[in-house]
């Protein structure tokens, strides 16, 4: 084949245009194929590279962490005085420098002088690293493979996996707490209630006694069940020992359990147990769930634990006595629901005694089967707004957040915002709201506050003038008082 | 004539496909390094010197004369490392682990084995008690997650939201929020 000279200056030409096309169409393909890959699945991969990444990264800040350590033992300070004391040195030096003959006694200390200096230059830049020793764990090469995975691709594929997972927030938000197994027919999460406590040696003068109105059943501090089910109303007794361990007696053989002891329905999936005990200093001795005798070891004490579900709960409410407007009565169970569920999901306050709210006013106050079967209009009032909760779509994260709904008896004619009255903007549905309907007709400003009255969020009196003598249902209230907030069926109506 | 419009062409698709494929490999391969290089790395710098002089407490003179102080290389060297390395800082919260309440309800029994790491979780889950005689100086003297803890204990003795936000991670941050609100409003129930 015989190739004339045009051609042969033709065909390099030729060639590096079909390789340009090649890498064009590349590219398209490559475009095309992101286009398509919009599904979550391939995002999740994305996403997971892209957490290597930041793994990664933490692993770096550790080796900062690691210099900062290294040159913090080689030109750091025993302690904060010797510190200080070197650096008033190191200031008297500076004055000796600039004026020897003023200040001829500060030559003596030219060795503090430099010790202080290298930590400043040596230490001092590295000290907002101290922090990054929690990455200890990333000290990995494992982590490595991750310095790969920064790219734009991955931080794109990573953003969008979190915007799917955020617009899944925007319809459940921080709502997303389930029944324990899923079983709960709508009664809710589980909520735990410190009813009260004893000492050991209160508990070892007096037994804690306890029936129900079914058969239950005993379990030991591992959660083995402790003889055979007792027979409703027969009843079981609970003295403290010593060491963590009590002694369970009078309806079974005694038996020691250790930390803690359960008593449950004999039927799974039972919510009509009500357990009586014999509460100290109180009548209110019926409690519907489970109950709990729990060690406390962070003060040594023993609490009472009750727990059960949510609606139960707000059907115990001793904060109302629901003669009131309906309206209002579904107002405060609305608020007491979503108080308890904001503690179930935020609570650590007494995490360490083992539940999440107390019975009394340091939390709402809570009676009980008692206070329900003698306020029967609580529980109407609960089962009209079963599953009901307070939230508020954050407008910067698009997170619908569970609020906390505060409420106070009086006002003097406006509410107060929460930054207004404690400072911080983290609860912007508390803003100040005129309230004409909840002013007291008597009281000032410094003795409604002085009678408690901090005047944020709801108003119960308001609340009460609006649905008894205007008409307003409690929607209206609820929106009234707490400014951008939704009312959202957080879990199913057991009606 | 003939003869040359072949080459012509040629030209035109090779001008056509270059003027097409510059800004591809620009995108593809420059543009990283030319974010890095940008004007980011100074901006993080300055904080990072602006965080320093706040950190080295009231300090009225200059820095020290560095001419008297003996050169340590392998700190220099650090030095160095770490003036480029200052692009890549970001001022963005992150947790230590992801806590979940699962792990809260099951006593953090997920992180038994690792002491660090079960400590976090009942920091976060809140089965430590919290202080309340915490000093400030005591959490300038800590350091990472125990200067998070020790801060954390110092806003909710103080009720004080402003010490939170000072708190690196960010579910120790989030804790500290949610217990002052709690003692906020658990104190107005009980008056």
């Amino acid at each position: 084949m015989i190739i004339n000279n045009k051609t042969k200056k033709i065909i390099p030409i030729f060639l590096v245009t079909v390789f340009l096309f090649g890498v064009c169409l590349v590219d398209f393909r490559q475009k095309a194929k992101a286009a398509e890959v919009t599904d979550l699945s391939v995002d999740f991969e994305l996403y997971q590279k892209y957490d290597m990444f930041l793994k990664y990264e933490k692993k770096a800040k550790y080796s900062k962490y690691k210099k900062y350590a290294r040159n913090k033992k080689k030109y750091g300070f025993a302690d904060s005085g010797k510190k200080a004391q070197a650096k008033e040195a190191y200031l008297k030096y500076q004055l000796y420098k600039k004026n020897p003959a003023k200040y001829p006694d500060y030559a003596q200390f030219y060795n503090l002088y430099k010790k202080y200096a290298k930590y400043k230059k040596y230490v001092t830049p590295y000290s907002k690293y101290g922090r990054y020793s929690k990455y200890k764990a990333y000290d990995n090469s494992a982590y490595d493979e991750g310095r790969n995975y920064g790219g734009a691709e991955y931080k794109a594929g990573y953003d969008r996996y979190n915007a799917a997972i955020a617009n899944l927030n925007a319809t459940v938000g921080e709502a997303d707490l389930n029944c324990d197994g899923g079983t709960c027919d709508g009664l809710g999460p589980d909520i735990t209630v410190g009813l009260y406590s004893y000492t050991r040696s209160n508990l070892q003068s007096e037994d804690f006694k306890v029936t129900a109105n079914k058969d239950y059943i005993i379990k030991n501090g591992s959660g083995v069940q402790i003889g055979e089910t007792i027979l409703a109303a027969t009843e079981t007794h609970v003295a403290y020992v010593s060491d963590k361990n009590f002694n369970v007696h009078n309806s079974v053989t005694p038996t020691t359990s250790n930390q803690n002891v359960y008593f449950e329905s004999a039927t799974p999936d039972d919510t009509d147990i009500i357990f009586h005990i014999t509460r100290p200093s109180s009548s209110m001795d019926q409690y519907r769930g489970k109950i709990n005798l729990h060690y406390v070891n962070a003060d040594n004490s023993i609490w009472v634990i009750n727990t059960l579900p949510m609606e139960h709960y707000v059907w115990g409410m001793g904060e109302i006595a629901g003669t009131g407007d309906a309206d209002h009565n579904k107002v405060m169970t609305t608020i007491f629901r979503t108080y308890g569920y904001w503690k179930v999901k935020f609570s650590t306050k007494y995490a360490a005694y083992g539940f999440k709210v107390t019975s009394d006013s340091s939390s709402q106050i809570y009676y009980g089967y008692d206070w329900e079967t003698a306020h029967p209009n609580i529980k109407i009032a609960a089962n009209d707004t079963a599953g009901k909760i307070i939230r508020y779509l954050n407008p910067s994260t698009l997170i619908q957040e569970v609020t906390i709904t505060p409420y106070s008896s009086w006002t003097d004619g406006r509410t107060r915002s929460f930054q207004e009255r404690w400072g911080s903007t983290l609860y912007p549905w508390c803003q100040s709201v005129a309230d004409s309907y909840g002013k007291h007709p008597t009281m000032t400003t410094a003795q409604l506050e002085a009678a408690g009255n901090h005047m944020v969020g709801l108003s119960a009196h308001g609340s009460l003038e609006l649905a008894t003598n205007h008409d307003k249902t409690w929607e209206y209230i609820l929106n009234y008082y707490f400014t951008g907030i939704n009312i959202y069926q957080a879990y199913s109506d057991p009606s | 004539m003939k003869s040359k419009i072949f080459p012509i062409i040629a030209i035109l698709i090779f001008v056509g496909a270059a003027f097409w494929i510059v800004p591809i490999l620009r995108n593809r391969y420059f543009n990283n390094s030319a974010e890095e290089n940008g004007t980011g790395e100074a901006g993080t710098e300055s904080t990072i010197f602006n965080n320093q002089n706040n950190s080295d407490e009231e300090s009225p003179v200059q820095e020290p004369d560095l001419s008297q102080v003996d050169q340590d290389p392998e700190a220099e060297k650090d030095l160095e490392e770490e003036k480029k390395s200052l692009a890549e800082e970001k001022n963005v919260k992150e947790s230590y682990l992801d806590v979940s309440k699962t792990d809260c309800d099951n006593q953090c029994e997920k992180y038994k084995n690792n002491l660090e790491n079960l400590k976090y979780c009942q920091e976060v889950c809140g089965f430590t008690l919290q202080r309340n005689d915490v000093k400030e100086e005591e959490c300038a003297d800590e350091e990472g997650l125990d200067q998070d803890y020790c801060l954390r204990d110092l806003a909710i003795s103080k009720k004080d939201f402003k010490i939170c936000d000072k708190i690196e991670d960010k579910k120790i941050s989030e804790n500290c929020k949610n217990r002052i609100t709690e003692d906020i409003i658990d104190a107005q129930l009980s008056e």
